[in-house]
């Protein structure tokens, strides 16, 4: 009986030790992504804040798209701020003026934003977008797609602020 | 869309006790611990960024749009929302009415938004945001100065907006854009209605893009609602009829992205949905 009490009290403290190793896990990694929100904050400064996305990912074999649409309401300057610090494997970044695959037009590459910080402003993306498509108005959405190397197993993600000229 | 942000659960702790003789079973194998997880850590493929209330006020003021006295939703309405999904979208509305009385320089009746807006705002389980007395004071202490207003709205809407993202509530957020979306649509199409020459249709057409993201991040939200449904409803019926304008469809169907061009019945069409979508969230 004093065995199956010992082993059942092993069993449980054993619980309760990955239990919380898991949570302190994931509030460190919440502590750090909000770390690097706001880095990308500074960056964006003395922008208006409009607002931010964190794309979270884990555990793909093979590389993997995601996607984040932003509008740019109003006819200002607006500047986008990307985090790769919380991304361990190759994450490319590129900004098109629209989602649809056949219609739109690559405005930015950045060929890799692993462990960086790196922000971007409209008015490049603009002067592509006129150069590239013409009769055209002005830049009224930015459709973002990363493309993630896959192979890492780790919780990880990228962060985008978004703020404008006011 | 949205995820769960740590969705560590521990669904089952498959506590699989092999043994009950020991640290060993009689075929020789060791007692093992299974610790299941859940780990729904992955973003959906496609996410967006909703822009904040006031910037739809800005656009729509860039476009020209001009203020009109009573346009807005009385504050002394915010007694008559019970239900949460009702605080919300009125809570979205009286953002818009806020921003729109800040930048049209009309304190006194930003001060009474503000007011409904905490009122809402505690209601909706928002009370760290809003219940905080020194907005109300730092507003009064600045009444005159709009420049400080409009830093404690931009202020308002960011720490509400990081409030919700890390408490996993972002649909809470979507459903209060929604409100704040369909009063920006009406009050640009009260005042086109007055002054039909303005540039105040094409930030219309504009707006109406945000839509279908609108849509997908109400149908997130976690229970089911009637009045929720209905605005859904609403909205996807102003999308489907903004879709099959003839304007949009030749607009669509160029090589180029230049915004249609509504025709005045087309224009009235729309119009008169998002004033009866607004009619309904206001009531």
């Amino acid at each position: 009986m004093k065995k199956i009490a010992l082993l059942s009290s092993l069993v449980v403290l054993t619980f309760l030790f990955l239990s919380t190793t898991i949570a302190d896990n994931g509030s460190s990694f919440d502590a750090r992504i909000n770390t690097y929100k706001h880095e990308c904050k500074q960056l964006i400064k003395p922008f208006r804040y409009e607002g931010s996305r964190v794309t979270y990912f884990s555990g793909q074999k093979e590389e993997f798209t995601k996607n984040v649409e932003a509008f740019l309401v109003i006819d200002t300057e607006y500047k986008f701020a990307f985090s790769g610090k919380e991304c361990s494997t190759k994450a490319m970044v590129r900004m098109y003026d629209s989602g649809d695959e056949k219609k739109r037009t690559l405005l930015k590459e950045i060929k890799n934003i692993q462990g960086k910080n790196i922000s971007v402003s409209s008015n490049d993306l603009a002067s592509v977008y006129r150069k590239k498509v013409s009769a055209t108005e002005r830049l009224k959405m930015v459709y973002i797609e990363y493309k993630i190397g896959g192979g890492s197993s780790k919780n990880e993600a990228i962060v985008m602020v978004v703020g404008y000229k006011d | 869309m949205f995820k769960s942000k740590y969705t560590f659960l521990l669904v089952s702790a498959g506590l699989s006790l092999v043994s009950c003789g020991g640290n060993e079973d009689k075929d020789g194998k060791t007692a093992k611990v299974v610790v299941e997880t859940d780990n729904n850590f992955n973003s959906e493929e496609y996410d967006f960024v909703l822009p904040q209330p006031i910037s739809l006020a800005k656009a729509f003021q860039a476009a020209g749009l001009k203020y009109t006295p009573g346009a807005t939703n009385p504050a002394s309405n915010k007694q008559n929302y019970q239900s949460k999904v009702k605080q919300l979208l009125n809570l979205g509305v009286y953002s818009t009415d806020l921003a729109y009385s800040a930048i049209n320089e009309k304190s006194q009746e930003a001060r009474e938004y503000l007011k409904a807006i905490q009122e809402l705002g505690n209601g909706v389980g928002l009370k760290p945001v809003f219940s905080d007395k020194k907005i109300i004071e730092k507003f009064d202490k600045n009444l005159n100065n709009m420049e400080v207003i409009e830093d404690l709205i931009y202020d308002i809407q960011e720490r509400s907006e990081e409030y919700m993202d890390d408490n996993d509530i972002r649909y809470l957020s979507v459903v209060q854009f929604a409100g704040a979306w369909v009063e920006g649509m009406y009050l640009g199409i009260k005042d086109i209605e007055q002054n039909p020459d303005s540039n105040l249709p094409v930030t219309i057409v504009d707006q109406i893009n945000l839509l279908k993201n609108i849509v997908k991040g109400l149908k997130t939200y976690p229970t089911s609602d009637e009045v929720l449904s209905n605005v859904i409803k609403k909205l996807e019926d102003i999308q489907a009829t903004y879709d099959n304008f003839a304007s949009v469809k030749t607009a669509m169907e160029s090589s180029t992205f230049v915004s249609p061009k509504l025709t005045p019945e087309e224009f009235r069409n729309l119009a008169a949905k998002i004033k009866d979508l607004r009619t309904y969230i206001v009531k």
